[in-house]
């Protein structure tokens, strides 16, 4: 018995880290990161990679895998400032207020809290961050006391690392790539087969799962939300008795693609 | 979703259409393309044989790319065939060349003239008329050079007087079978009638049919020397040959090359 509406929650845009896909791009992307966190004379690292390709979910797989090694920040949401981000950084080490200090005294308060700290701070959605901020964050990395991974997304950091002052300074920059067509198919199936799926899962034949990769562009989170569309359709198919999208279909397929906008008219 | 679920059918629907509508006239254009470049290959393909000046652009032009482009890249499983049979037909002209010798040295015991004895050898020998129509017996790489000049190899053309305007005849024949003998018997018998223009234009015509034969490169040269262009002769058989062998064709670009010395 197929049952949609459960093999559809698999496909939620959440971001459990325990549906982590050990797809090629991920894999090489995670060690690279692993290796330039551990890398103590790198200090600012920058992950790049289209929007919904998983920057944000492999992120948060390395904070549940290597939070035990060292301090983990991660910063996701916007910062305006250097004040605000070293008094975010202060408090996040230090119980004392912060506000006694200006800001070259909370500047050297922090270098000195997390000089002497094996530590790593994730800044998430960092191209919305002012380049003011970006080159005092260069700086702060400079001393080695600070250590930064700054998440962007790709284009936009490429311009950003093409500026001068980053183009010549020294970095390590990680890209995050698409997933391949046989990928696509490992992913899906993989997904529904752990969860107990596989009656479902058993309709997404290479010929579907070939489409899926190529109206998604083996983007991850296009990728789910094609597939978790078609299964609502099918749901409702099934609900109402259509008796033409009893499973499956390249109609199915497409009526998902055109809901979501993969496919203008 | 109700209301969404038929919107997205309908949308997909629509879709579908205009992406096979979209399909369809790609392959109408590509179909069109297609037929335009065939029909103006087939006007120029035409215009080629039908100018004599061009036959010598075939040639001249060629060397071993125009080779390539032209006529060694038509070669195909029936070339292969065709260049398989050879021997075959070699046997079958000795034997007719040893049959024509023997009527004629009977023939001058008897005192009496070829050339009237010619009717009878059509008449009444019927086989070697019929391998003559089967095969070229003057074009065989087993015929010497001094043997294209005896009489042997003048009969076919004394016997072809006997017909009506045999040259009419050949030329149907060659539209329906698009034969190289059938060209090169229409090459050779504009050769031997002194009208080597129309000769070269057969000889190429048959070069079409099957590029690696030495045949029409052959009679090629052989109109081309005739012209009076024997360095033209000698490219175009130098040509062949860098390409392919043939005693007869080494034969006759020693002897062009000899006369031009």
């Amino acid at each position: 018995m197929r049952n949609y509406a459960e093999a559809k929650k698999l496909f939620e845009d959440r971001l459990g880290t325990s549906a982590y896909f050990d797809s090629i791009s991920a894999e090489v992307t995670r060690k690279k990161l692993t290796d330039s966190i551990k890398d103590a004379q790198n200090s600012l690292t920058f992950l790049l990679g289209k929007s919904g390709q998983g920057k944000s979910f492999l992120i948060n797989y390395l904070y549940t895998t290597l939070s035990s090694e060292l301090f983990f920040l991660l910063i996701s949401h916007p910062v305006s400032s250097e004040h605000e981000l070293l008094t975010l950084l202060y408090k996040k080490l230090s119980n004392e207020d912060s506000s006694r200090y200006d800001l070259s005294d909370l500047r050297d308060a922090v270098l000195n809290l997390y000089g002497s700290k094996k530590h790593i701070i994730f800044i998430d959605e960092a191209q919305i961050l002012d380049i003011e901020l970006l080159e005092r964050i260069r700086i702060l990395s400079d001393s080695k006391s600070l250590r930064f991974v700054l998440v962007m997304h790709e284009d936009e950091g490429e311009e950003i690392l093409s500026k001068p002052h980053f183009k010549t300074r020294r970095k390590r920059t990680i890209h995050l790539h698409n997933l391949h067509t046989n990928e696509v198919e490992r992913y899906v199936q993989q997904t529904f087969i752990t969860n107990a799926q596989g009656e479902v899962g058993s309709m997404f034949t290479s010929k579907y799962t070939e489409q899926i990769s190529k109206l998604s562009g083996g983007n991850f989170r296009y990728i789910k939300r094609l597939v978790y569309t078609i299964l609502e359709l099918l749901e409702y198919a099934k609900e109402e008795g259509i008796v033409r999208y009893q499973g499956l279909n390249s109609c199915i397929l497409t009526m998902a693609a055109l809901d979501i906008g993969l496919i203008d008219e | 979703m109700n209301n969404c679920f038929y919107e997205l059918e309908r949308r997909c629907t629509q879709y579908r259409r205009k992406k096979n509508i979209k399909s369809l006239a790609f392959g109408a254009i590509v179909g069109v393309f297609l037929m335009a470049i065939a029909f103006y290959a087939g006007v120029f393909n035409e215009r080629l044989v039908s100018e004599n000046g061009d036959s010598e652009v075939v040639f001249e032009n060629e060397e071993s790319e125009n080779i390539d482009d032209g006529y060694i890249a038509q070669v195909t499983d029936e070339i292969m065939n065709e260049e398989l049979g050879q021997p075959e037909n070699i046997e079958l002209n000795s034997e007719a060349t040893k049959e024509v010798e023997e009527i004629i040295e009977e023939e001058i015991k008897d005192n009496t003239t070829i050339d009237s004895k010619v009717v009878d050898i059509e008449q009444v020998t019927s086989k070697e008329v019929k391998v003559v129509e089967k095969k070229i017996l003057f074009l065989e790489p087993n015929i010497s050079l001094d043997l294209l000049k005896n009489k042997i190899y003048k009969k076919p053309t004394l016997v072809t007087k006997k017909i009506d305007d045999p040259i009419i005849n050949m030329k149907k024949e060659f539209t329906v079978s698009h034969s190289i003998e059938t060209a090169l018997l229409i090459a050779q018998h504009y050769y031997d009638k002194g009208d080597f223009k129309s000769s070269l234009k057969w000889a190429i015509e048959a070069s079409k049919i099957n590029a690696k034969a030495p045949k029409p490169w052959i009679m090629y040269a052989r109109a081309k020397a005739k012209s009076g262009d024997e360095a033209i002769a000698i490219k175009a058989l130098q040509t062949y040959l860098s390409e392919f062998y043939s005693d007869e064709a080494s034969l006759l670009l020693d002897e062009l090359k000899s006369i031009k010395r």
